[in-house]
């Protein structure tokens, strides 16, 4: 027999009010909990509203108040990388910053608007820094992309940055993020996601470069465009394998064992043909190998090196070199990034890939090689006599020796090499950037550097000419410097009428405000130092 | 039974007795010890006597030529020949080796596991070897028994000679520290944190970002260090390797050379 429950007292009202609203407040945590784990699985579709620039000027009065204290381990701290490599450089160029007893104070002026790559605001920022003791010849000024990242439907909440990589200031922005040269015959870009970061050609060592980021992920895309040299005539070899200089099998394999010389833990893979898809249909329109010029007179590879794990990268990281060639004309591109992200991004590093494309294919290949170096670097060589009316130089090199351009990060770079090995070099040097000017101070100091790294020793002289003056064919300062280099060569049996002094190496320096010059004399006999002597006075700086 | 044959050691002046220069009681062989196992490999290999090749190559053509007469001969495994006139008692003189004898005596096919079994003997036994060597250097538990005498022995000690009030608490002291270290407990954690601190310093660091560690490797006064990414320091050392005498064909950093003008 069952008994009906008794019926519970009914409650007043405002009692039943107080536990409708106690009910909501205890519920209310667990229904935003459920709405938050709800919209997380949800795919975004909608992008985070682009950044302010008042909401971004706060966080970089703190940066610089933090540059300011030389605090490198806060500075830091305030970002959450995309890019971890980007990052650790960011803390290279810190560190280098902080002198001792050297206070500096920084300050930041935002140039432009923002702009949006997916769920980051990127903006152009301009970097002001002086000794604090207000000396205006410590004034150093560069500009950076900076990345910032906020929370989705929140404007209010403060930017975090993300990525920071310098950029020249004399590049302004580019449009669409493509990056064309004309003279150097390629583009490459114009893929959304990606933002194009120019590079001085000094600090890239090439003719030109620059680098592909895909905001918000750790890869990048680093290009650059070099003019491969014919071997020295001094018989070296390139390495192992000897082949002919442009096949682009042997160009990756070369990169790739210079990687290794600076990381002996990376694993490089094996060159394999490769093209950009605008130029592998008329490749394989020919059946000849992507390698191998045909119809169209270009060729490439591709070759993978795959690097070991790392506190950025705990699955290890992989860099693929691609380089596209037309003769000696070179179009690097190292495609880098961790092994995760690179799967997990494979069709947008494609479809960055797939842009290149070379604007001319049936160019000549001796005007393909000698186009980006006169635009670039200004200079041209008649006979032996090189003239540079970008930069004002002139040098009648040595009769009888085989003169020639070289690529690289100066502003220009020519030698001439005699028949018996020996050589002259002529290297310009743009000011560096930061500086305003080249000095004496700077330009000694500098050469003092380049001594020290090829491990040559400055011979002390007292002789009037290793002094700077003011030079009278040059509106500018010069020097004789005397050093003697390690013997690298078999010693020759000297030469008749001479004798061997082929540790010796003769520079003379040359400074002024907007270059450094350096020639820089290797003879081989007493005939040939007359040579390299007379060569160097012959230069002219009007 | 037959043995193996023995060596003819013309030149020994002990009659033909190789093993007279062994002393097993020294361990030491015509008056050397033993070597090390390091200094195994580095030793010399042994002399070659100046008839070995010919004492060799009249034993094969002497065991050929019976091999031709076998029908012929009548050599039994247990019956070795007489010694000759002039030499020692005892002496066996030119024993030889049917080819059946010769094929009882050859060394069996090594099983598919010996070359395993070998090594893992060989481990052990290095294992081993360590463990005793080792176990030289790790303090033994001290036994309740040490512990009580050296107590009465210390709390004697006190009592003969007491000591001014300031160095009666430093040695109170040292005494309430060698009490602790007498227990188990305290030297299990001894123990313990002299492990985490070897895991935490024999522990392999990781490595840096790849970009960094290309960039650490270059001098800080190229603009290429300060690149924000790695093919500048790639076509450097492409470059240098090219042609080592050239100048660097990269640009120099400026804010190296503002910060290192006039010695700052």
């Amino acid at each position: 027999m069952s008994r009906a429950l008794p019926r519970q007292p009914r409650l007043p009202r405002r009692h039943r009010f107080l536990r409708l609203a106690l009910a909501n407040a205890l519920a209310l945590p667990h229904v935003v909990a459920f709405a938050n784990v709800v919209a997380a699985c949800l795919p975004v579709k909608a992008q985070a509203a682009t950044l302010g620039l008042p909401a971004i000027q706060p966080v970089l009065g703190q940066l610089d108040e933090l540059f300011a204290k030389a605090d490198a381990v806060a500075y830091l701290a305030q970002f959450e990388p995309d890019h971890p490599g980007a990052h650790a450089q960011l803390r290279q160029q810190l560190l280098s910053s902080f002198a001792p007893g050297v206070p500096l104070q920084r300050t930041s002026t935002l140039l432009g608007k923002p702009r949006q790559f997916g769920a980051r605001t990127v903006v152009r920022v301009h970097f002001e820094v002086r000794a604090a003791d207000g000396r205006s010849d410590a004034l150093y000024a560069h500009d950076a992309m900076l990345a910032f990242r906020s929370a989705a439907g929140d404007p209010t909440a403060r930017p975090v940055p993300t990525f920071c990589v310098e950029v020249p200031a004399e590049f302004g922005s580019l449009p669409n993020d493509l990056f064309r040269c004309p003279a150097c015959n390629y583009e490459l870009g114009g893929v959304a996601g990606w933002l194009c970061v120019p590079q001085r050609n000094d600090r890239a060592q090439a003719l030109e470069a620059a680098s592909f980021y895909l905001i918000g992920t750790d890869i990048a895309c680093d290009l650059s465009v070099r003019i491969e040299d014919p071997l020295p005539s001094t018989g070296q070899v390139s390495g192992a394998g000897e082949t002919p200089a442009g096949q682009p099998l042997a160009v990756v394999e070369r990169l790739a064992a210079a990687l290794r010389r600076l990381d002996p833990t990376v694993r490089p893979g094996i060159a394999v043909p490769w093209l950009p898809e605008n130029h592998r249909a008329a490749a394989t329109a020919t059946t000849a190998p992507a390698t191998t010029p045909g119809a169209t007179g270009i060729a490439g590879a591709q070759l993978a090196v795959d690097l070991p794990a790392d506190r950025a990268n705990p699955d290890g990281s992989r860099a693929v070199f691609h380089v596209v060639t037309l003769g000696a004309l070179q179009h690097l591109m190292l495609v880098r990034g961790g092994q995760r992200s690179l799967q997990e991004h494979a069709p947008a590093v494609a479809a960055l890939l797939n842009s290149y494309r070379m604007l001319d294919v049936d160019c000549d290949r001796a005007l393909a090689a000698a186009r980006p170096l006169a635009h670039h670097t200004g200079g041209e060589l008649a006979g032996t006599t090189y003239r540079n009316t970008q930069w004002n130089v002139a040098v009648e090199g040595p009769n009888g020796w085989q003169p020639g351009l070289r690529s690289g990060g100066n502003l220009f770079r020519v030698v001439w090499t005699s028949p018996q090995g020996s050589r002259l070099w002529l290297l310009g040097y743009a000011t560096p950037e930061g500086m305003t000017k080249w000095c004496r101070e700077t330009a000694d100091l500098w050469f003092r550097e380049m001594c020290a790294e090829k491990g040559l020793t400055i011979v002390a002289s007292t002789d009037a000419t290793s002094t700077w003056k003011q030079d009278q064919g040059c509106s500018a300062d010069s020097r004789l410097v005397t050093c003697t280099a390690p013997i690298r060569v078999p010693v020759l049996q000297s030469a008749p009428g001479g004798s061997v002094a082929a540790q010796q190496r003769l520079f003379r320096l040359v400074v002024r405000d907007d270059m450094f010059l350096v020639l820089d004399g290797q003879a081989r006999s007493d005939d040939e130092w007359a040579q390299v002597r007379a060569a160097m006075a012959s230069l002219r700086l009007p | 039974m037959m043995g193996p044959n023995k060596p003819e050691r013309g030149n020994s002046d002990h009659g033909g007795d190789e093993f007279l220069d062994w002393n097993e009681i020294e361990g030491t062989f015509e008056g050397r010890s033993f070597p090390s196992e390091s200094e195994w490999m580095n030793l010399p290999a042994p002399p070659i006597a100046d008839d070995f090749v010919a004492r060799t190559l009249a034993a094969l053509r002497e065991t050929a030529r019976h091999e031709t007469d076998q029908h012929g001969t009548n050599l039994r495994s247990d019956q070795p020949e007489v010694a000759t006139e002039g030499a020692a008692e005892g002496t066996v003189v030119g024993h030889l080796l049917t080819p059946d004898l010769l094929a009882a005596f050859k060394a069996p096919e090594p099983s598919k596991d010996f070359v395993a079994r070998t090594l893992q003997a060989v481990q052990d036994d290095r294992r081993s070897r360590w463990r005793d060597l080792l176990a030289k250097y790790v303090a033994p538990e001290p036994s309740p028994e040490f512990v009580a005498r050296t107590l009465r022995a210390l709390a004697n000690d006190g009592n003969l000679s007491p000591r001014p009030a300031a160095r009666s608490r430093a040695h109170a002291r040292w005494g309430v520290v060698r009490s602790s270290l007498s227990k188990p407990w305290f030297l299990s954690l001894m123990a313990l944190a002299a492990a985490l601190f070897v895991v935490v310093i024999l522990q392999p660091t990781t490595p840096a970002p790849f970009e960094q560690r290309v960039a650490d490797s270059a001098r800080p006064s190229l603009a290429s260090t300060y690149a924000a990414n790695p093919l500048p320091a790639v076509l450097a050392a492409l470059e240098s390797s090219d042609d080592p005498e050239a100048l660097p064909s990269g640009g120099a950093s400026g804010m190296w050379l503002l910060l290192h003008r006039e010695g700052r």
